[in-house]
């Protein structure tokens, strides 16, 4: 295949390592997993590959616009207000007003190691249609809540993330924290919504278990560079840790939008659960069910 | 090759038999998957979303001998889609030692499969995923443009492509990047 056949030994030797046997749990996740989803009838996957002719085309249009026609001299005869049909499509809730820009405050920095024992959590309830829990720890100490993968479809990426003991990230994209700001859920909300390149919602009050502290929504001003040239246009870096020997951390695209709700645990430490969502619409779509689903999370917070 | 029997009566509503089919074809895909998304956890996300994805939509499959090939573009998509959301995660990311066996290893250096995973991870998904299916599974590049309906020629152009990124990560000095970024 290829003019290099150095290469291509290579390739399949290194692709030929590795795993090869499936875990035990993904059958069993699968198997509980479609025990309770029932199967696509046949025509409902095939429609989308019927291929009509040109006059078929007239005939399914015309039918459309004959059933336009009817339903609407219906509601016309009905005396139903026409200013109800087809009204604005709900906005995204983040609000939309302009992040002033902070005064830079000198202080102790954040704590530059992980805070001890961080919280378990366990979810009491049932998750709505849809959504699926991933994995425990699976990507730098978080726990994923997200939607079942829909190929295509527009809640694509929208997931939860509880993240334990984070820090506001350096607004200059500097490996670290930023200066001057606690690891206090009120610190954190109160540094994000303030945050260059953030449009930010109204910072609130929450509540999560027996954990309190404070929420705002966030998303990229597009008005606004990037302060992290290495990461591309509008990326703004948020909530970190370190991990020893490097800090990870995660930040927040452009269209993405993030409910942020800091909560305190005690001496410093925090949970931060995060909605995040690939765009305004997904936001708005599944806030409510995100929203139920993160109140019936439960932190163990031990002693 | 999975039984066809099976998939028979998997497609028509068989629970049990689909179980079995995933306990049948769950081996192969989960390499697949792991190759093209090189992490264990990742890998599996993926399998799971596919086999669900599978159950559901297995009555479009008219010709039970199209599984073996069916599930595989199936995989293959949801690997991709899986990958362009996890890039921006992990384009930047420390490379950590591999999980799982990796028996092969006298035959590559631990250095030339350090530039080997640098390399992949700088490819595309795509050039990933054609990667993959191409020295893993072995299909032909014609195969690979059937699997994932691209043109054969948009298969080879990432092939190719991918065959050149590869080679340059291979001629390059090791380089280390040590911080992880990503994006809520």
């Amino acid at each position: 295949m290829t003019d290099d056949p150095d290469l291509e030994r290579v390739l399949n030797v290194w692709l030929d390592g590795g795993p090869t046997s499936m875990p035990d749990r993904v059958a069993l996740v699968v198997a509980d997993r479609t025990a309770r989803q029932s199967q696509r009838p046949s025509w409902h996957v095939a429609w989308r590959q019927i291929t009509m002719n040109a006059y078929a085309k007239f005939i399914v249009g015309a039918a459309a616009v004959l059933i336009v026609v009817a339903v609407g001299f219906a509601a016309y005869t009905a005396g139903s207000n026409p200013a109800t049909v087809g009204g604005a499509v709900p906005s995204a809730t983040v609000a939309p007003t302009a992040a002033p820009t902070p005064a830079p405050t000198p202080g102790p920095s954040a704590t530059a190691t992980p805070l001890a024992d961080p919280p378990t959590v366990e979810f009491v309830g049932s998750l709505p249609e849809g959504w699926s829990v991933r994995g425990g720890a699976n990507w730098a100490g978080t726990i994923n809540i997200q939607l079942a993968f829909d190929a295509g479809g527009e809640t694509d990426g929208m997931h939860i993330e509880l993240l334990p003991n984070r820090a506001v990230m350096a607004a200059d994209c500097t490996l670290g924290p930023q200066p001057g700001v606690e690891t206090t859920a009120t610190a954190i909300t109160d540094a994000l919504a303030t945050r260059p390149g953030l449009i930010a919602g109204p910072t609130t009050a929450a509540a999560v278990g027996a954990l309190a502290g404070h929420q705002v929504d966030v998303r990229v001003d597009p008005a606004v560079g990037t302060a992290c040239p290495d990461e591309g246009s509008g990326f703004t870096p948020l909530l970190g840790y370190f991990a020893g020997p490097d800090w990870l951390f995660i930040g927040t695209q452009p269209d993405e939008v993030d409910r942020l709700i800091a909560l305190d645990v005690s001496d410093g430490r925090n949970v931060v659960v995060v909605i995040a969502a690939p765009n305004a619409a997904a936001f708005d779509h599944h806030i409510d069910d995100a929203m139920a689903i993160v109140a019936g999370l439960v932190f163990d917070v031990g002693p | 090759l999975v039984d066809r029997d099976l998939v028979i009566a998997a497609r028509d509503g068989d629970h049990p038999a689909f179980v079995d089919l995933v306990h049948a074809c769950g081996d192969r895909l989960f390499a697949v998957a792991y190759r093209i998304l090189r992490d264990v956890d990742r890998a599996e996300d993926a399998l799971q979303d596919a086999l669900v994805i599978a159950w559901r939509d297995l009555p479009s499959l008219r010709d039970p001998d199209r599984f073996d090939a069916w599930i595989h573009r199936l995989l293959t998509h949801v690997c991709i889609a899986q990958a362009t959301r996890e890039r921006r995660r992990t384009a930047n990311l420390r490379i950590l030692p591999l999980d799982g066996p990796t028996a092969p290893d006298d035959l590559l250096g631990v250095a030339l499969r350090d530039q080997l995973e640098r390399g992949f991870r700088r490819l595309t998904p795509d050039e990933r995923a054609v990667l993959v299916l191409r020295h893993y599974v072995g299909y032909t590049p014609t195969e690979i443009a059937d699997l994932l309906d691209l043109p054969s020629g948009t298969v080879r152009s990432r092939l190719h492509h991918a065959h050149r990124a590869m080679r340059a990560a291979l001629d390059a000095d090791a380089r280390v990047s040590t911080t992880g970024r990503t994006s809520a």
